[in-house]
C-alpha cells in the first residue's frame, strides 16, 4: 500500500516536466515566414519605379538572351531580321533587330511584359519612340544605338530605349540597354606568342597583369558593320541582303581598325589570339613557370585531332563532331557558332574565315590562315600559324575581323 | 470632388521627390558625422549638408539634388532640395532658397547604403515620412571574372535614365570626348597615379606608354608601338619572374619592339630603333 501512494506522486512529477519540456518545445517550434507583403505605393510615379525594377529580369533577359523567346516557329518579321537554321542563337543576343521584332510583333501576338504585383497584373512595353533608320524600313524604331562618351556614364555602346506601362500611360522612362554579350574577358596571367621556340631566348612570353582586356567572342558581323556605317553617315554602304548580316564583314585594313576605334576598341592582336585559344596547363597558377603552346585549342598534340588523323590518312572523312571543333574545306558553314569556344570563351580558333590581327611583333604575320578554305589536312590548321596579308579587299580571299578593348577605369 | 482629390494627389508627388533618385548614379558630399539612422540633434540652428544625390536626366546630362537640413534649435526645423549642374559644390548654395522645402520639422534621420537610401522625416504634426528609394544605377566596378563581358565590368547592365511624363521625347546629348594624343591617366615618376583615368572619355580608345609601372600614362588615340622610331611595347612585368627596379636602363624586359628593331631607352621610356 506504501508502495502505490509513493509512486503516484512520482507520475504527476514526470508528467508535470513532460508538459513544461512540451510546451518550452512548442515555444520554439519551427513556424512558416510570414512574409511582409509591400504596400501598393499612393503616386503613380513610385507605382511605375517599383514596376520597372521588378521587370528589370525579365527585360534584361529580353536583351540579352533573345534567342530563348523564339519557338520552333522562328521569327515574323523579315523586315528587321531573318532566322535562319545555320546562325547560331548567339546572334539574336544583345540583338538591336531582335528587339524591333520582339516589339513589332514578330515573336509574339502580345509582346507586354506581365509583371504581377500588389495584387494586380501590370503591362510593361517599350515604345516605338525613335527615328527610323530609312535604309532598312520606314517603321519608328523601338531602339536608337548610343555610341559613348557621355558624362558619368560608361559605356561605348548602348541601345536607349522607353518603357512604359499599360496602367500608368502618361510615364515613360528611358533606358540604355549595354552590350554585354559581344566580348569575354582574358584573365590575368603569363602567356606565350606563337609557337614553341627550341631556343629559349627567342621564345616571347609576356604578361596581362594590371590588364583588363576584353576580346570580342565573334567575328564583327555585316549586321554589326551596317551600324557603324550608319552612325557614320554612309547609309549607302551597308549591306542591304538581310540573309547576309550574320556573316563577317568583310573590310580593307584601314576600315577594320576604323570600325574598332570607333567603339573604343582595337583590331585584335596575334599575341592576344594565341592567349585567348592555346588552353593553359595550369589554369589555377597565373605565374606558371612553364608557357606551354598546344596546336589545338582542344587537345595538346594535333596528332591525337581529327586534323593530325587527316594528315596521315588521305581518305578521311569529316565527321559532323569534327566540323564542330573547326570550320574547316567540307563542312557546312555556321554562324555565331558556339560549338568551338577556348578556354577564355571566343569562337573561331581554327577553321571558319582568315582573321585579320595586327602584330606587333612580327608585323608580316597578320593573318590567321586556318580557315574554311584549306582542306583538314592543310598544314595550316594550328595555333600560332599566321601568314602575310596586305590589307586589301580580295574576292579570292574573304578575311574576317574581330576587336578587343583594354579597359581603363 | 475630383479636384480635391487631384490637389491631394499633386501634393503627394510633390511631398516625395525622391521617385526621380531611382536613377542615381552616385550618392556624393555624404555629411562627414552623421551616422545612420541617427536622429540629427547637432549642431542646432545650423544649415548642414546631408548628401547629394547624381542622376541623369533623359538627355543624359548629370545633374545632382543637394539635400540640406537645417537643425532644429529654438525653432523648428527643415529640409530643403537643390537640384544644380553635377560640377557645382552643394556648400557654395548651402544658404539659397532650395527648389524644393519642407518646414516645421521635428526630426529627421536617414541611412545610405550600396543600392538603397532612406528618409525618414517627423513634421509638426509627429506625423512620419519616410522615403525609401532603391538606387538602380549605383555601381561598383567588380572584380573581373572568367567570362565577364567589359560592360559588366564597366557599368550596370541596364542604365536608368529620369523618367519622365507626356510626350517629351528629349533625346541624349552626347558627351565632349577627350582630344586625340590627350593624356588621359597621369602616372608619375616612382609609379603614383596623379589622377583617376578618364580614358573612357577618349571617343577612339587609348594607348599607353610602358615605363615599367604596373600602369603607364594613357593617352588617347592609337599609336603603333614597336616600329622604327616608335614607343616600345607593353609586354609586362611579372613574366619575368624576378623582381627588380624595372627602370628603362636596368631592365628593359618590361616592354619589347618589333621584329628587327631595336629597344633603346630615352629616360625611362622605352624606343625602338
Amino acid at each position: 500500500m506504501n508502495r502505490d501512494s509513493s509512486i503516484i506522486p512520482k507520475i504527476i512529477v514526470i508528467l508535470g516536466f513532460l508538459t513544461v519540456i512540451g510546451i518550452i518545445l512548442l515555444f520554439f517550434r519551427p513556424r512558416p515566414e510570414t512574409r511582409r507583403q509591400s504596400q501598393r505605393p499612393i503616386t503613380s510615379e513610385k507605382l511605375f519605379a517599383q514596376v520597372i525594377q521588378a521587370a528589370q529580369p525579365q527585360i534584361q533577359k529580353l536583351w540579352e538572351e533573345g534567342d530563348r523567346f523564339i519557338g520552333n516557329h522562328g521569327l515574323k518579321c523579315d523586315s528587321d531580321i531573318l532566322f535562319k537554321q545555320n546562325v547560331g542563337r548567339s546572334y539574336y543576343q544583345c540583338q538591336p533587330h531582335f528587339w524591333q521584332c520582339y516589339w513589332s510583333g514578330g515573336v509574339k501576338k502580345d509582346p507586354a511584359l506581365k509583371i504581377e504585383m500588389f495584387g494586380q497584373t501590370f503591362h510593361i512595353r517599350a515604345k516605338a519612340s525613335f527615328q527610323p533608320i530609312e535604309a532598312y524600313s520606314p517603321a519608328p524604331r523601338y531602339y536608337e544605338i548610343l555610341r559613348g562618351p557621355y558624362q558619368g556614364l560608361n559605356f561605348h555602346y548602348g541601345a536607349l530605349i522607353e518603357l512604359s506601362m499599360d496602367e500608368v500611360p502618361d510615364m515613360t522612362w528611358p533606358v540604355v540597354l549595354t552590350d554585354t554579350c559581344r566580348d569575354v574577358y582574358l584573365p590575368e596571367r603569363i602567356y606565350g606568342y606563337g609557337k614553341n621556340d627550341s631556343k629559349k631566348n627567342k621564345d616571347f612570353i609576356w604578361d596581362n597583369f594590371d590588364r583588363k582586356i576584353f576580346i570580342d567572342k565573334f567575328y564583327v558581323s555585316n549586321q554589326q558593320a551596317n551600324e557603324w556605317r550608319i552612325l557614320t553617315g554612309l547609309p549607302n554602304k551597308i549591306v542591304t541582303d538581310k540573309s547576309k548580316w550574320a556573316l563577317p564583314s568583310l573590310l580593307n585594313s584601314q576600315d577594320q581598325k576604323k570600325y574598332c576605334s570607333f567603339w573604343g576598341k582595337r583590331v585584335l592582336e596575334a599575341k592576344l589570339f594565341d592567349a585567348a585559344t592555346m588552353t593553359p596547363s595550369d589554369l589555377k597558377n597565373p605565374l606558371a613557370d612553364r608557357v606551354q603552346r598546344p596546336q589545338t585549342p582542344w587537345q595538346r598534340d594535333i596528332g591525337k585531332s581529327f586534323l593530325g588523323m587527316a594528315r596521315i590518312n588521305s581518305d578521311y572523312q569529316l565527321t559532323p563532331l569534327d566540323c564542330q571543333l573547326a570550320q574547316v574545306k567540307g563542312c557546312q558553314e555556321k554562324y555565331f557558332s558556339t560549338d568551338s569556344v577556348t578556354w577564355m570563351g571566343i569562337n573561331y580558333a581554327l577553321g571558319f574565315y582568315p582573321e585579320a590581327l595586327i602584330n606587333f611583333i612580327e608585323p608580316n604575320k597578320n593573318l590567321k590562315l586556318s580557315s574554311k578554305f584549306h582542306p583538314p589536312e592543310a598544314g595550316v590548321h594550328e595555333l600560332g600559324i599566321r601568314g602575310k596579308w596586305d590589307g586589301k579587299l580580295d574576292p579570292s580571299l574573304p578575311v574576317a575581323f574581330r576587336c578587343y578593348e583594354e579597359v581603363s577605369l | 470632388m475630383i479636384l480635391y482629390l487631384c490637389l491631394i494627389f499633386a501634393n503627394l508627388v510633390y511631398a516625395d521627390p525622391t521617385w526621380k533618385w531611382s536613377n542615381a548614379i552616385k550618392v556624393v558630399e555624404k555629411h562627414e558625422f552623421y551616422k545612420d539612422n541617427e536622429i540629427i540633434i547637432k549642431p542646432k540652428n545650423s544649415w548642414q549638408t546631408l548628401f547629394a544625390v547624381l542622376y541623369h536626366d533623359s538627355n543624359l546630362k548629370t545633374l545632382k539634388d543637394c539635400v540640406y537640413y537645417l537643425v532644429p534649435g529654438e525653432e523648428t526645423g527643415k529640409l530643403k532640395i537643390k537640384t544644380m549642374v553635377a560640377e557645382n559644390k552643394c556648400e557654395t548654395h548651402l544658404y539659397q532658397p532650395g527648389d524644393q522645402e519642407w518646414e516645421g520639422v521635428k526630426a529627421l534621420q536617414y541611412s545610405i547604403n550600396h543600392n538603397s537610401l532612406s528618409l525618414s522625416l517627423t513634421n509638426a504634426k509627429y506625423q512620419i515620412e519616410k522615403w525609401d528609394v532603391p538606387l538602380f544605377n549605383v555601381f561598383e566596378n567588380p572584380t573581373p571574372k572568367g567570362l565577364m563581358s567589359s560592360a559588366e565590368y564597366r557599368s550596370p547592365k541596364i542604365i536608368y535614365l529620369t523618367p519622365y511624363k507626356g510626350e517629351l521625347k528629349v533625346r541624349p546629348i552626347r558627351g565632349v570626348a577627350l582630344a586625340d594624343k590627350q593624356l588621359c591617366h597621369d602616372i608619375g615618376e616612382n609609379c603614383q597615379e596623379k589622377s583617376p583615368s578618364v580614358c573612357g572619355q577618349c571617343s577612339e580608345g587609348w594607348y599607353e606608354t610602358p615605363n615599367g609601372c604596373s600602369q603607364g600614362p594613357k593617352y588617347c588615340g592609337s599609336l603603333e608601338c614597336g616600329k622604327k622610331n616608335q614607343i616600345a611595347c607593353r609586354r609586362g612585368m611579372k613574366y619575368q619572374g624576378t623582381i627588380t627596379e624595372n627602370i628603362c636602363v636596368n631592365n628593359s624586359g618590361f616592354a619589347y619592339c618589333a621584329k628587327g628593331f631595336t629597344l633603346h631607352c630615352q629616360g625611362d621610356l622605352p624606343y625602338c630603333l
